[in-house]
């Protein structure tokens, strides 16, 4: 990478920290709701603008989007259940927040809410969606400089291996990684506990060459 | 990208069109996902990620489901496009294999025609509700799958004596190390029973991403847990495979259960065989059709057994009329059933229907309820609206 871009990014990198990474990570529910693929249900419809609360953003949309859960309709105690579930399988709820977000989801998705509203999509835009598409204006063939960028704003959350951590999610070997421009969005606006990084198409495409050498096709 | 109120079709208590706010009718039922041609196929996406997408009922009335409507289910996503992907065969067997696509050759070719169904299909049904992916009735569907049998497989690799089990592992990963890999095992001789496939083509086409390619499990008459997509490693082993999706998920009371009874792990078993069943394709749920002929089209299948009727009721259940069976029938294989009848009055119509296979097994009137939400197969009803 150019010094000066680097010394950018090594800054911002070491100025959020996880701390303040996770204060960041918020995404507003209307961009949800006119997002590509819909899936802000029940909620967005009774709630017009209102925000997903951080500890839904935080703790759950990492791994689900939020249809996931606006499809339940659940009691208190299978939603205590779930939310158990979940930190044991890794979803980093802070002990003091796991009664908030049971309390939270039943009183969201209880039993006695109206029906959910399914969402459609195209056929075609359904394969698209995770069969490989052209990189593009991306350039993807800078492996050393996408190394070096992964380290310095990845590899703590995701692995070495791109396998994930405690912290963030698996990206090797995943179909977004033929998918420059969802790829470049993530990076962009953050996702669940995500922060976002304003890297350009270069930076970008160098830590997709990166990231396709560690698990190669 | 559109809203549909999927609710309102999807609810076994909903409605006719009278009753509907004339701007879902509108907007829903008369609108995107009508599947009148290729361009205009729709899903009903029941999440974008991972991607869990059903099949709009209107698909069944007919032998073979479209591939492109065809539901998609999985629990962490697929792996990234791999179409050299390697399978290994290891474990309890005399010689190791690893073979690449261009070895698969080497086996019989063998196609055949079943019906996937996942097995939390219906699961929203449930009363009380339970968690989980909330499937309709779209999450199954029928195709012809070619490819080669696993028994073929497992015999070059030598299956040694004391062994039970086959554990079926596929190249998708968790999204992160603490949730457990999706590994399963069927027995052996369900490995080894002739119709178990590794596949590689779907209707005809190499199979898609959605769909497990380059390689995926088929095992007729079974849920489609144990079809294992994006296949990546088969290894015989003496036990039942430990671990989250064989010991926790994916199974189902041994003896009935009242609903909302707790279930003591050690009284469930894992789900194999797919209990007979029938849905009503068309009409749809909540359409309005005009005075004249009707026509009921639906498929009805059993893991079991080849369907021997279907039974239609278009007076809540007090009578049944038995409908007539389109094409072949087998355990694991889904037959078309057609009934027709006059309407010469206006108003609303209500049409069940119920199937029986070639061994007595026949549908429940209610779902029978469990924790887990699987293999919901009560009968299904559907109420339209006839106009003159």
């Amino acid at each position: 990478m150019s010094g000066r871009r680097g010394l950018v990014l090594w800054a911002l990198v070491a100025a959020m920290g996880p701390a303040g990474a996770w204060a960041q990570a918020k995404v507003p529910a209307k961009a949800r709701a006119a997002g590509k693929a819909g899936g802000a249900g029940r909620r967005a419809e009774r709630d017009p603008g209102a925000a997903t609360s951080p500890l839904v953003t935080n703790n759950c949309l990492g791994c689900h989007d939020e249809s996931m859960l606006d499809q339940q309709r659940l009691t208190a105690k299978q939603w205590t259940a779930e939310v158990k579930k979940m930190q044991g399988w890794g979803a980093p709820i802070e002990p003091e927040n796991m009664e908030k977000l049971a309390a939270y989801l039943s009183e969201r998705y209880g039993t006695e809410e109206p029906g959910y509203e399914y969402a459609s999509i195209g056929a075609a835009q359904a394969k698209a969606a995770i069969e490989p598409q052209p990189d593009g204006a991306f350039p993807t063939a800078n492996l050393k400089k996408g190394g070096k960028l992964y380290v310095a704003a990845c590899e703590k959350c995701h692995g070495t291996d791109g396998k994930g951590t405690a912290m963030g999610v698996a990206i090797a070997d995943r179909p977004i990684l033929w998918h420059v421009e969802d790829f470049a969005s993530v990076i962009r606006k953050g996702r669940g506990r995500m922060p976002r990084f304003p890297l350009g198409k270069a930076d970008i495409g160098a830590i997709l060459a990166h990231l396709r050498e560690l698990h190669p096709q | 990208m559109m809203k549909r109120r999927d609710f309102l079709e999807w609810s076994g208590l909903a409605l006719a069109g009278a009753a509907l706010p004339g701007g879902a009718w509108a907007a829903g039922a008369a609108g995107e996902a009508q599947g009148t041609g290729e361009a205009g196929h729709q899903l009903i996406q029941l999440t974008e990620r991972p991607q869990n997408l059903a099949t709009p009922l209107e698909f069944f009335d007919r032998a073979i489901t479209p591939t492109d409507v065809f539901f998609v289910r999985s629990h962490f996503g697929p792996p990234a496009l791999n179409p050299k992907r390697r399978l290994r065969v290891g474990g309890m067997v005399g010689h190791a294999l690893d073979l690449g696509p261009e070895d698969l050759k080497g086996f019989e070719e063998v196609k055949i025609t079943c019906v996937l169904q996942c097995g939390g299909n219906g699961r929203s049904f449930h009363r009380p509700r339970v968690p989980g992916v909330q499937w309709g009735h779209g999450a199954m569907g029928q195709a012809e799958f070619t490819g080669v049998r696993l028994a073929d497989v497992l015999k070059k690799a030598e299956v040694q004596a004391g062994a039970g089990h086959v554990q079926l592992v596929g190249a998708d990963t968790p999204p992160k190390p603490t949730v457990p890999r999706f590994v399963r095992s069927i027995p052996l001789e369900r490995a080894m029973d002739p119709t178990t496939l590794i596949a590689y083509r779907m209707n005809g086409e190499p199979l898609t991403l959605a769909h497990g390619a380059p390689l995926r499990l088929v095992v007729p008459g079974w849920t489609g847990n144990h079809w294992l997509k994006w296949l990546s490693e088969v290894n015989v082993q003496k036990d039942e495979q430990d671990g989250f999706y064989m010991q926790t998920g994916y199974r189902y009371p041994k003896q009935p259960i009242q609903p909302g009874q707790a279930v003591p792990p050690d009284q469930t078993m894992p789900l194999s065989v797919m209990p007979v069943k029938s849905i009503i394709g068309r009409p749809g749920q909540g359409t309005t059709v005009k005075v004249g002929p009707q026509e009921v089209v639906g498929v009805a299948f059993s893991g079991t057994a080849a369907i021997k009727r279907v039974e239609v009721s278009v007076d809540e259940g007090q009578n049944w009329t038995e409908a007539a069976l389109e094409g072949e029938g087998g355990p694991g294989r889904w037959q078309v059933f057609r009934y027709r009848f006059e309407v010469t009055a206006p108003g609303t119509y209500q049409v069940m229907a119920r199937a029986t296979d070639a061994q007595g097994n026949t549908q429940p009137k209610e779902p029978n309820w469990n924790p887990s939400g699987y293999l919901w197969n009560a009968w299904h009803s559907v109420t339209w609206a006839v106009v003159a």
